[in-house]
């Protein structure tokens, strides 16, 4: 007969799993229902999943072992099993912050809250929406008066050759070029952009004519490409 | 009992369990479990782009408890800052400047900053005025409205939090002055935010007009404030400090500095004086330090570490001994005695004097060298906002760190084209991005009152 104490635990869809007292106690909140000697019985989890707390259950195991004095378990080794272990779909994500949030798991909890902040991190508003299916509910007029303002937020380098000939130049404008509206569009904001085949001098007037045309644009006129940015677009689409 | 025994086949789920087979998203977590993944980010980050993903985001951000909770998870931020000011190119047209490095902090977080102003602020045809933290005092245009009499102008003021791109035109307003040029009024904005409060006016500011007059103010003088809290502005004639034979405002246009509540300005004698926008009869007087030379102005007003610091460059350019900079720090100010005949308790601490040809330059030795000579042109352009050691000069277009406690001059950033008129640019704002940046309070159809 083994000496540890052990508790049970019941999942929302009916699975049992048991787990070793100290292992269990990870989660402040089955914690205190032991401590309340409310746990002599299986402790139902109606807000979690067997799949979801046999996951929350390798997690405490293996952060209750490294605590243990027998386990020579590195911060490096932890941290490298840590990610491992979130490297998961989103969806299992979010149910494991909900878990850990529910079964109040403080080390769970950070893990999988700053694996979603690293994920927001520098991506635009359209980008955070698309990745977490989140819906604009942002009245058109409100989100041109935001991009208005915000167009300096998203600068954009555009690079030509080799020389490290950078502009910086409003998104809006830049969009005015197809071939770079793509690139922006799949995500190459981030980085800078380059265009192998333009030179500096083209580049800038390139770039004062994008500006006019965003201006006439914005006053209502057609916009028109003019040949040097036609010259952009099709060498590069070649 | 085994644990790994999968009990479906044994255990027929009841009606009120039910297989949860939805897929959990961003949208299912609780509020409170957003916020801990929110904080987590950087300040640009929350609140340029997570704000404007949906009005439930934007709602949780834009709370004084988000702020708190960010401010609590990022205790050891650094404060960024910037020194804005105008100077002549070589064309004489006037160009803006915004410092966007240092030492410490990253160059990227203040260009979108500086890109905004560039942008939005002709510098030809408007200026930057005054500043309180993160908050610029813009003057869009001065329309002279010559068909009345005696003269008025017609002032147009906005502000502008050019970290969040907040900006906020106040209504116009009428003053009685003839000239349109900022010479003729003296100007300040004082700010407060406090997230630790969760009502409604926990962020508020006042904005303050003086028109200048050439001739001295004996008994009392006017004041147009805006007020946050009403939207609107309204006049206020203030009696002066007693027991002071009144007072000129100084010509030197440096722009009113807040401290303590109190906006202040420099007037004649080298001396101070504040005004409380919240209080419009509350008036007082500093008086000029001590070792201030005779009949000089002090060159520059601003904050350093939550005190009130003022300097002057001394014996220069027509005496016989080197110039000397001093800097002193405003200590025991103390609000409440200023009652007793308008003068406030506080006296200025002199902390710094370095005579010039005591400093020494590493990267630069042509500063050194300069500064040493008969007529150097040197202008103090503003204080580091929390390092008491540092201040910025400006010589021979360019910014220079001075070292107060190593004497040493380096080269901060060039002037970009400046032309001849370049030793006389005026004094530099100073913004300064607090651990949450101040929220303009109105909303898009109004003021929040």
């Amino acid at each position: 007969m083994s000496s540890v104490k052990k508790v049970t635990l019941k999942s929302s869809d009916g699975e049992i799993f048991e787990v070793e007292e100290t292992v269990a106690m990870e989660s402040q909140t089955i914690k205190g229902l032991i401590e309340d000697d409310c746990a002599d019985n299986a402790i139902p989890l109606p807000n979690v999943t067997g799949h979801i707390l046999s996951l929350v259950i390798q997690y405490c195991k293996e952060h209750t072992s490294s605590s243990d004095s027998n386990s020579s378990k590195s911060n490096e080794k932890l941290k490298a099993w840590d990610t491992q272990f979130i490297n998961v779909d989103l969806n299992v994500l979010f149910d494991l912050i909900m878990a850990a949030n529910y079964l109040n798991v403080k080390g769970l909890l950070d893990l999988t809250c700053q694996t979603v902040a690293d994920m927001i991190k520098e991506k635009t508003p359209e980008q955070i929406r698309a990745m977490f299916n989140i819906v604009n509910d942002f009245t058109p007029e409100e989100e041109e008066e935001v991009r208005r303002e915000n167009a300096w937020a998203f600068e954009i380098s555009l690079k030509n050759n080799n020389v490290v000939d950078t502009f910086e130049v409003e998104e809006s404008m830049a969009k005015e070029l197809q071939t770079i509206k793509n690139m922006i569009e799949d995500n190459y904001t981030d980085s800078v952009i380059p265009l192998h085949n333009v030179t500096s001098d083209i580049l800038e007037l390139v770039i004062e004519d994008c500006k006019k045309h965003v201006e006439a644009a914005e006053s209502e006129s057609e916009p028109s490409y003019s040949l040097a940015s036609k010259l952009i677009d099709d060498p590069l689409k070649a | 009992m085994d644990s790994s025994v999968d009990s479906h086949s044994l255990l027929q789920p009841s009606c009120e369990v039910k297989r949860k087979r939805s897929i959990t998203s961003m949208n299912d977590l609780p509020d409170c479990v957003l916020m801990e993944i929110l904080v987590l980010l950087s300040l640009p980050s929350v609140v340029l782009r997570c704000k404007w993903v949906s009005k439930r985001w934007f709602s949780l951000i834009t709370t004084p408890h988000f702020a708190r909770r960010f401010v609590t998870q990022h205790p050891h931020v650094h404060h960024p800052f910037s020194l804005i000011f105008y100077y002549p190119d070589c064309c004489s047209n006037q160009r803006l400047h915004i410092t966007t490095n240092s030492e410490t902090q990253n160059e990227s977080e203040l260009k979108p900053l500086a890109a905004y102003l560039h942008n939005k602020c002709d510098p030809n045809t408007s200026s930057l005025r005054a500043s309180c933290n993160d908050l610029l005092l813009w003057c869009d245009r001065a329309e002279q409205m010559v068909q009345h009499c005696p003269p008025v102008t017609m002032v147009f003021y906005s502000i502008i939090n050019p970290f969040t791109r907040q900006c906020l035109a106040l209504p116009p307003r009428l003053v009685p002055h003839p000239h349109s040029s900022s010479l003729g009024l003296r100007v300040g904005i004082i700010c407060s935010y406090d997230y630790n409060n969760d009502n409604q006016h926990s962020s508020s500011f006042r904005v303050v007009l003086i028109p200048w007059s050439i001739s001295k103010f004996t008994t009392q003088f006017n004041v147009h404030i805006f007020s946050s809290d009403t939207g609107e502005w309204s006049d206020s004639v203030v009696l002066c400090p007693p027991n002071l034979d009144g007072f000129k405002l100084s010509l030197t246009p440096l722009s009113a500095i807040p401290y303590k509540g109190f906006l202040f300005w420099s007037i004649d004698g080298a001396r101070l004086l504040g005004f409380d926008p919240y209080d419009s009869t509350c008036c007082c007087v500093i008086e000029k330090p001590v070792q201030l030379e005779q009949f000089q102005e002090i060159d520059c007003l601003g904050l350093c570490r939550g005190r009130l610091r003022t300097s002057q460059v001394s014996g220069y350019p027509y005496r016989n001994e080197h110039p000397c900079l001093r800097v002193w720090d405003l200590l025991d100010f103390d609000k409440d005695s200023n009652n007793n005949g308008g003068r406030a308790g506080g006296k200025w601490c002199l902390k710094h004097e370095l005579y010039f040809n005591q400093m020494v330059s590493e990267k630069s030795p042509w500063l050194a060298q300069y500064v040493t000579r008969i007529f150097p042109f040197v202008s103090v352009l503003a204080f580091h906002p929390s390092d008491a050691d540092i201040m910025y000069l400006t010589i021979q277009s360019k910014v220079v760190l001075c070292n107060l406690q190593s004497r040493t001059l380096e080269v901060f950033c060039d002037i970009p084209q400046s032309g001849l008129g370049h030793h006389f640019i005026r004094h530099a704002l100073t913004f300064v991005l607090p651990s949450w940046p101040t929220p303009l309070p109105f909303t898009e159809t109004g003021w929040h009152c």
